[in-house]
């Protein structure tokens, strides 16, 4: 299990750093585009590329953020159960947050592969949208094993942080 | 069932199901779509799921969270928050209280860099309580003051309060940023008014420090210069419409970030804190808005926010009066999930009905950042609380007891600004011209 668990968290933590290039390129997209208008020659498609960012930026930090607990949850209540309660509570919760991402990754995966076919692409740059659900469906399914690590780590009481 | 009946059994079973420690987001994206698939169908709904969560990561208008969360944690873990610190010393630190005066002056110019709540209160907390026990300040004041200046950023551009209401309802930033900056600065000068009174009636709570030369604090004033002209940039760049809100961020942060380099203070190690620390903080926002859009969209199937909305303008009250119902409702809320969240789940219910009642969608972004103040420090979610008595190992009683004062002045600048909503709206509408 501890394999598995540093496995997931190396994961966790390279698509974090992905999402750490994707908001430094981001920064360098909207600096480079602002002094290029001033001297009349703006990057033509500077908002597609800011957007795409956007969601590699927050769509990869997803995992990682919820290795580290990073997401808003109500515990008062929690905390008063007993440990056992406790454990039960967070297997639960974390099942329903597995499912709930695998569905959303299969979902993204026949999203992509519905735009392929419409061959839908944004209107400046004409990107072509799928390679951005194909990774947004690849961050699903991370979360979903982290989520998964979660409801191990739960069940098992092993900290791997 | 009807589906207004599937809408508001819905919202109960979300309640209930917050309650188990699920995180939010993913309970309202959970009951969103599974609301939605009983009322429209599996497939649309299965739709909704995956086009909300791709619209609010690949939306323009949010890419301006993480850039001003990065700015402030930069701001943050860069020291700059005690370069101003100090500063502020130089100047106030020898008047009675004049310590837990320097906390406000420091938070209130460090707020225009950060606008994270918890930062400045973790940094002035690691900062200003450690300074106010060298010389003897009742941990009651000393923490007391450095848990309610935290919550300064709610007001004070940059604001993440006030995008994320900005982006939720369609308003203006620049609009909503100008809006915050007189009551923001008011209640600054309120907590000192009341660290003045209270260091009046009881001097033993705030030992008096030594008084800087003129000298010492000319060779200070550099530190306020900078962060007058980063706070210059991006706001008069949002407000003059030459920069974007992104591009706002963008310019903050990289002018913190070569503010930083540039004194030696920003190391690989910093940035990569700085970085990784506003992602998490991004990431959380963010996936909570698309949570709340999913479930935004399933009721407005059921068209609970308008029947809400018209219900509430039917009320036979006086519109000061619902108006102070739903503020309560926010303080409420807050108090039992998290304020900033349940912002995101209230504000498209409740917007509707305060724009019918005739409220300026502004003063009311500003009225509920307020709320949002009031809600961070009164139990029992009392985030600022926790930070402190985290990071000092006060007892809760003791700071507690340190807020109350504070929180009285927070409740009091409230209720002028709802007698006077001039105080948010005038900036905006004399820079910006009336919407």
């Amino acid at each position: 299990m501890k394999k598995f668990l540093a496995v997931v968290y190396k994961l966790d933590i390279t698509f974090q750093v992905v999402a750490g290039i994707g908001l430094a390129f981001m920064m360098g997209v909207t600096i480079a585009d602002i002094t290029l208008r001033a001297l009349g020659r703006p990057i033509v498609g500077a908002i597609e590329l800011i957007s795409f960012s956007g969601a590699v930026i927050i769509g990869f930090a997803v995992p990682y953020s919820s290795w580290m607990r990073a997401h808003v949850i109500v515990d008062f209540l929690i905390e008063r159960l007993s440990p056992t309660g406790k454990r039960i509570m967070e297997f639960i919760t974390k099942l329903i947050g597995l499912i709930l991402f695998l569905f959303i990754g299969v979902n993204f995966i026949l999203y992509g592969l519905t735009l392929i076919k419409t061959g839908e692409v944004s209107a400046g740059l004409r990107i072509p949208y799928y390679p951005i659900t194909f990774g947004l469906a690849l961050s699903c399914f991370l979360e979903s094993l982290t989520l998964f690590a979660g409801l191990l780590k739960a069940t098992g009481g092993s900290q791997h942080e | 069932m009807s589906e207004v009946v599937t809408g508001v059994t819905a919202l109960f079973i979300l309640i209930l199901v917050f309650l188990t420690g699920i995180e939010l987001a993913f309970a309202m994206a959970a009951i969103g779509f599974i609301g939605f698939a009983y009322l429209v169908g599996f497939a649309p709904a299965c739709n909704l799921l995956v086009k909300d969560f791709f619209d609010t990561f690949t939306s323009y208008g949010f890419t301006v969270v993480p850039l001003f969360v990065l700015m402030g944690q930069i701001a943050s873990n860069a020291d700059i928050a005690k370069r101003l610190y100090r500063g502020a010393h130089k100047w106030v630190g020898h008047i009675p209280g004049g310590l837990a005066m320097t906390t406000v002056v420091g938070a209130t110019l460090f707020k225009a860099m950060c606008g994270s709540t918890l930062a400045t209160t973790a940094t002035f907390a690691g900062i200003a309580i450690p300074e106010m026990d060298r010389y003897g300040y009742d941990k009651k004041l000393s923490t007391g003051i450095v848990a309610s200046v935290g919550t300064l950023g709610m007001l004070i551009p940059p604001s993440i309060v006030l995008i994320i209401y900005g982006i939720v309802v369609e308003q203006s930033i620049g609009r909503l940023f100008l809006a915050g900056i007189v009551p923001g600065l008011l209640i600054s000068l309120f907590f000192i008014f009341v660290i003045y009174g209270w260091v009046k009636i009881d001097p033993a709570i705030a030992p008096g420090s030594e008084k800087a030369s003129l000298r010492e604090r000319i060779r200070v004033l550099p530190e306020f210069i900078w962060v007058a002209l980063i706070f210059t940039a991006v706001i008069g760049g949002l407000m003059s419409g030459v920069f974007s809100p992104t591009e706002a961020g963008t310019i903050g942060t990289i002018a913190v970030l070569v503010l930083a380099a540039a004194r030696r203070e920003l190391g690989w190690k910093t940035l990569i804190k700085s970085f990784d620390e506003s992602l998490r903080t991004a990431c959380m926002v963010l996936v909570l808005i698309w949570g709340s859009t999913v479930l935004g969209h399933f009721l407005a199937i059921t068209q609970i926010p308008f029947i809400a909305a018209d219900w509430v303008v039917g009320l036979p009250f006086a519109r000061w009066i619902i108006m102070i119902l739903v503020i309560l409702i926010y303080l409420l809320g807050g108090s039992f999930i998290d304020d900033l969240a349940f912002m995101i789940l209230a504000t498209p219910i409740f917007y509707p009905a305060v724009v019918k009642l005739g409220y300026d969608p502004i003063w009311f972004g500003i009225q509920i950042g307020i709320t949002i103040m009031i809600g961070v420090i009164i139990p029992p979610v009392a985030i600022c609380v926790f930070v402190v008595k985290n990071i000092t190992g006060v007892p809760f009683g003791v700071i507690y007891r340190g807020v109350l004062p504070f929180l009285l002045s927070l409740i009091g600048c409230a209720a002028l600004l709802f007698l006077f909503p001039d105080i948010a709206t005038f900036l905006p509408n004399f820079f910006m011209g009336k919407p």
